[in-house]
């Protein structure tokens, strides 16, 4: 292997500080920051601003489209002024990065107008008889959108899946109590060890010893089943010199389970009579991408009416405990493809710096926010906070936490084309495949049978 | 610095958030080029593999200038 040390040569400037404005994981933590700490001013100088904004028609249970005319009509200004906030922070950051902001707003205004018919279909009375989550509605709605109208190319670039699901995820932070994190981590980032053993190992040896796959391919896949998805395929794509068709792969795979485990986990825990709870731990072992969990967990939550602790089995479980693994996992295969592997003649050494570059930094930010909301609400009694401050701070973050996630949820059915997916091998397909049974069955061992009474308790 | 024979400076190197995302379709459904798990992985067009800025090969090939080509550095947006 050759380095660019060993040629004397300098090595490239990396991105760097530009990182802080072109990334959107830095601009989830950015943004989802400002809000916290801008919603404490207001809190503390009395303003109603932030439950002003926070608005939706989710928790109306309107019974007839009069009684929702009505809730629009007396909010108008309030959706207004929501859009324009949204629109500018989204539309100014994407710009930022690159993004071409004409296109984002025209999409972004597509996005808008569809969530809040998501909300409206949560919002009627007989919503949850008919199990019409906002999050299952939203993919389901965009799928078939996505499949059956040719939609416009220019409303693409706001179908931003995971700078949605980011900056929810920073926003989540605000109503998750750093103490939780403490005593529960442990737990989560134990489950989430073995899972990602597990199920890494199952895909790679099944498809390289017994299907035949090429091990690169192997690597992207065992990393797609048992971290994050297509990012953490990705992560590891430039560590073992992956081909392109090798993260086509992954992306098809990881995109059709995915969208199966969300329209069946949910219904599957409610045939098992899951606890929110275990439900969420479960789906966070068991799903592949963020998004995708998220979908899977608000939709178990609002079924088992306890949204809010599925979501947070769920972050334990995927974000803190799983996504952790990506830059690990990235640096074990860059040491195993450029040590034990035939010699690459493109290889850079493989540093210990490798878990921080691939280290997902929105996680910074959800661990920001649950520090200064647990700092700040500590002086509180158990009634002013249960009366006053969540009413006025954390319940408005949570409801804009909301739209984001219906804002993902949405873009990930807009974004799934069926027919732009690769057809892949038959080796690659029963391989990862029997990842996803060995990883489904283990997740809800772990989270049933074994933690299942920790998760329960949550 | 970036320097001749890294793949960073590279006429084949495409690395730009808006090219990844079209080179490899479906990749934005559930990820993004825009995230930092990414950092600064790119496409070799010439191998059609997935490398980083510091690797280098015999094939490498000087950039044109963003002006003549489309292309920029590596990880700005909309670079090639």
């Amino acid at each position: 292997m050759t380095t660019n040390a060993s040629q004397g040569q300098a090595a490239p400037v990396p991105m760097g500080l530009k990182a802080l404005w072109l990334r959107e994981d830095w601009w989830a933590i950015w943004i989802g920051l400002g809000v916290v700490v801008v919603g404490i001013i207001l809190f503390l100088n009395g303003s109603t601003a932030l439950k002003l904004l926070a608005v939706n028609p989710g928790g109306l249970k309107w019974a007839n489209f009069g009684q929702l005319a009505d809730h629009f009509a007396s909010n108008a200004g309030r959706y207004a002024v929501q859009f324009l906030v949204f629109a500018s922070i989204f539309g100014v950051t994407s710009a930022i990065m690159g993004i071409n902001l004409r296109r984002f707003l025209v999409g972004f205004v597509f996005i808008y107008l569809l969530s809040v018919c998501m909300f409206a279909v949560g919002g009627w009375v007989n919503a949850a008889k008919y199990n019409l989550e906002p999050p299952l509605v939203a993919l389901v709605v965009g799928l078939v959108l996505a499949n059956t109208v040719p939609l416009s190319k220019v409303f693409e670039d706001a179908f931003r899946v995971e700078y949605y699901v980011k900056l929810g995820i920073v926003l989540l932070g605000a109503t998750f109590p750093i103490t939780l994190v403490a005593t529960a981590g442990p737990v989560a980032i134990g489950q989430a060890t073995i899972i990602s053993l597990l199920t890494a190992f199952t895909i790679y040896f099944l498809g390289t010893r017994v299907f035949g796959i090429d091990r690169r391919l192997g690597a992207v896949l065992s990393v797609g089943g048992a971290v994050c998805g297509v990012s953490a395929s990705m992560a590891i794509a430039a560590s073992v010199g992956a081909k392109r068709e090798h993260l086509y792969t992954s992306v098809t795979l990881v995109v059709v389970w995915a969208l199966i485990m969300i329209l069946v986990l949910p219904f599957v825990s409610q045939a098992l009579q899951l606890p929110a709870g275990v439900a969420g731990a479960w789906i966070g072992t068991s799903e592949f991408a963020d998004a995708a969990g998220f979908a899977a967990a608000s939709t178990y939550g609002k079924m088992a009416g306890n949204e809010e602790v599925s979501i947070r089995a769920f972050t334990l479980m995927k974000v803190i405990g799983r996504d952790l693994w990506i830059g690990i996992w990235s640096l074990v295969w860059a040491l195993i493809a450029t040590t034990r592997w035939e010699k690459q003649e493109t290889g850079a050494a493989p540093g210990i710096g490798e878990i921080w570059r691939r280290f997902p930094k929105f996680v910074i930010g959800f661990f920001v926010a649950s520090i200064i909301v647990s700092f700040f609400t500590q002086g509180y009694d158990a009634s002013t906070l249960k009366k006053v401050v969540k009413p006025a701070l954390m319940d408005p973050i949570g409801a804009l936490r909301g739209w984001t996630f219906i804002f993902c949820f949405l873009s990930i059915g807009l974004s799934t084309r069926f027919r732009e997916l690769k057809v892949v091998s038959r080796g690659a397909f029963l391989a990862f495949s029997l990842g996803v049974v060995v990883n489904v069955i283990a997740g809800w061992l772990l989270s049933v049978r074994i933690f299942g009474d920790y998760w329960a308790g949550l | 610095m970036m320097t001749r024979g890294c793949c960073g400076n590279c006429g084949h190197f495409a690395a730009g958030p808006h090219s990844l995302e079209s080179q490899v379709a479906g990749l934005k459904i559930l990820s993004s080029a825009f995230g930092s798990i990414r950092d600064e992985t790119g496409l070799c067009r010439m191998r059609d593999f997935f490398c980083m800025p510091d690797h280098h090969c015999p094939d490498w090939q000087e950039r044109r200038t963003a002006d003549t080509r489309g292309c920029a550095a590596p990880g700005a947006p909309g670079g090639a």
